[in-house]
């Protein structure tokens, strides 16, 4: 409240001239959330079901599921880089799971001879793999300086033929990973909060809370947290002041990886039918929803409210945009429009800062 | 050596106790042009040279996008929904299309006939049997029948 007063104050105390400036200034910069307020209503005078409690939970169930890879692609940006290969390793860590979770009597189960795993060990697994792709990523970026565009380019290609490969394995021929078990389906799909209307909420929004609490620690009260934003605002003042930069960026494209390794284990229950397919494009959606969350790609600046509230927007719009019936072809196009939107507000701040 | 021990005390605090890390803030990169020099050793610096970049080219490209967008939303929006289609592969029979909002279910049509032949239930191209009373549209699909051998 005393932050919108004094912003009044500020706004009286121009002359006209300057009030125009910052009128524009005010709408440049908050461009799209105008976008989504028009969107919001716009979609509610054409479909009334957009606004109910199913829409919003089902708003929030998407919006969950795509929190842990925009937390962990959001560390990559913060030091200047991008991650290229999140949707891939979404993918694969999504097929290992449903692989190692079909149940027992689903006849064409790719390991016959073993049982649904418990759920802790393959969360392990999913973390592990995710882990070891993000450290590889992390190494040659910051052992050798290669940008993370290409190195991330490169894994991605890689995980991809792997992933392929996984889907061959015991004749399986490239099939979708269906038939989950039901006490897995459960852990991730099922309810332990009441109903709202008719509406059930998914535990695995729970997960995500836990998930973004988490990192929130990480980014704002650990060493590790600080150094990632030291090293991704100026590396060399880092490196002088002791941050062990190698380390860091290291560190940041692990931890990365183990959060896309969270959303494949989610995503391969939400989505119940797994294949090549799934995670494909995944990393553009959480590159938008940090950009727009105020993750700056000029790098050291970043907050966790700011990605949370970056991947509710977007999935406000994308959501709204399939109420409106629009043609799928057309909502890639839109979706660009508004990355590119999103990046150039971005650039627009930083030169303005500066 | 005395000369040292008096030169030492002139320099601030935190200097005198760490001369070295004084040294090495020296070399630090002071202006803005240094520090984007130092990030690309890092291959870093996505968005590159800025020197060039105009802000009113800039605003006038974000004003451009966002009308673009409100503009693709409200005319692609479609009142009736997404198209539902429905493919039998028999000559001259034809089922009418269906347009339905995001989230509402089909109207299941009337089944298709072909002599000798059991009708099976309509299919997505994927192999999804569509389940007409618990499916819901998210976007424009194309239902076939399929057909098997009539065998009495």
């Amino acid at each position: 409240m005393k932050g919108l007063q004094s912003k009044i104050a500020h706004y009286q105390s121009l002359d006209a001239k300057e009030k125009k400036a910052y009128i524009k200034d005010s709408l440049i910069n908050n461009a799209l959330y105008i976008l989504l307020v028009i969107a919001v209503i716009y979609t509610y005078t054409q479909n009334h079901m957009f606004i109910s409690s199913g829409s919003i939970i089902n708003i929030i169930s998407l919006s969950a599921a795509n929190l842990p890879i925009a937390l962990g692609i959001a560390g990559c940006i913060v030091l200047t880089g991008t991650d290229l290969s999140a949707g891939r390793i979404v993918g694969l860590t999504a097929c290992i799971t449903g692989a190692l979770e079909q149940s027992v009597d689903y006849a064409s189960k790719m390991f016959p001879n073993i049982g649904p795993v418990p759920v802790p060990l393959v969360i392990l697994l999913v973390l592990l793999v995710g882990g070891v792709v993000g450290f590889v990523n992390g190494f040659f970026v910051a052992k050798f300086s290669l940008h993370p565009f290409i190195v991330t380019l490169a894994t991605q290609l890689i995980v991809y033929g792997l992933l392929l490969i996984f889907l061959t394995i015991n004749g399986n021929n490239g099939q979708p990973l269906s038939g989950l078990d039901e006490g897995f389906n459960n852990f991730v799909k099922g309810t332990v909060l009441p109903k709202i209307g008719n509406a059930t909420i998914p535990n695995y929004i729970i997960f995500a809370l836990i998930i973004t609490v988490i990192m929130w620690v990480v980014w704002n009260k650990t060493s590790f947290g600080k150094n990632m934003f030291a090293v991704g605002s100026n590396p060399e003042a880092a490196n002088v002041s002791g941050v062990n930069v190698m380390k860091t960026i290291i560190g940041v494209h692990t931890l990365a990886g183990a959060m896309y390794g969270l959303t494949g284990f989610i995503e391969s229950s939400r989505i119940g039918s797994n294949s090549a397919t799934t995670g494909q494009n995944y990393e553009s959606d959480a590159i938008a929803a940090c950009v727009i969350g105020g993750v700056s790609f000029v790098g050291g600046t970043g907050k966790i409210s700011g990605i949370v509230l970056g991947v509710f927007l977007l999935r406000i719009i994308f959501v709204a945009l399939q109420f409106l019936a629009i043609n799928q072809n057309m909502q890639y196009i839109i979706k660009g429009c508004i990355i590119l939107v999103a990046c150039s507000i971005d650039m627009r701040k930083y030169l303005v800062r500066k | 050596m005395q000369n040292e021990d008096i030169e030492k005390k002139n320099l601030p605090e935190q200097e005198r106790d760490l001369p070295e890390i004084a040294d090495a803030a020296k070399k630090l990169p002071s202006t803005d042009e240094e520090i984007q020099k130092s990030k690309r050793g890092f291959g870093l610096g996505i968005y590159g040279d800025k020197k060039r970049i105009s802000l009113h080219l800039l605003d006038g490209f974000i004003a451009i996008l966002i009308i673009c967008i409100i503009v693709i939303m409200i005319f692609f929006s479609r009142d009736g929904g997404y198209e539902v289609r429905f493919e039998t592969d028999i000559p001259g029979m034809e089922i009418e299309t269906q347009d339905v909002g995001y989230g509402k279910k089909v109207t299941e049509p009337s089944e298709p006939e072909l002599p000798g032949y059991k009708f099976e239930g309509w299919y997505l191209e994927n192999g999804y049997r569509w389940d007409f009373q618990t499916d819901t549209v998210g976007n424009d699909i194309v239902l076939h029948a399929k057909f098997s051998l009539d065998i009495p």
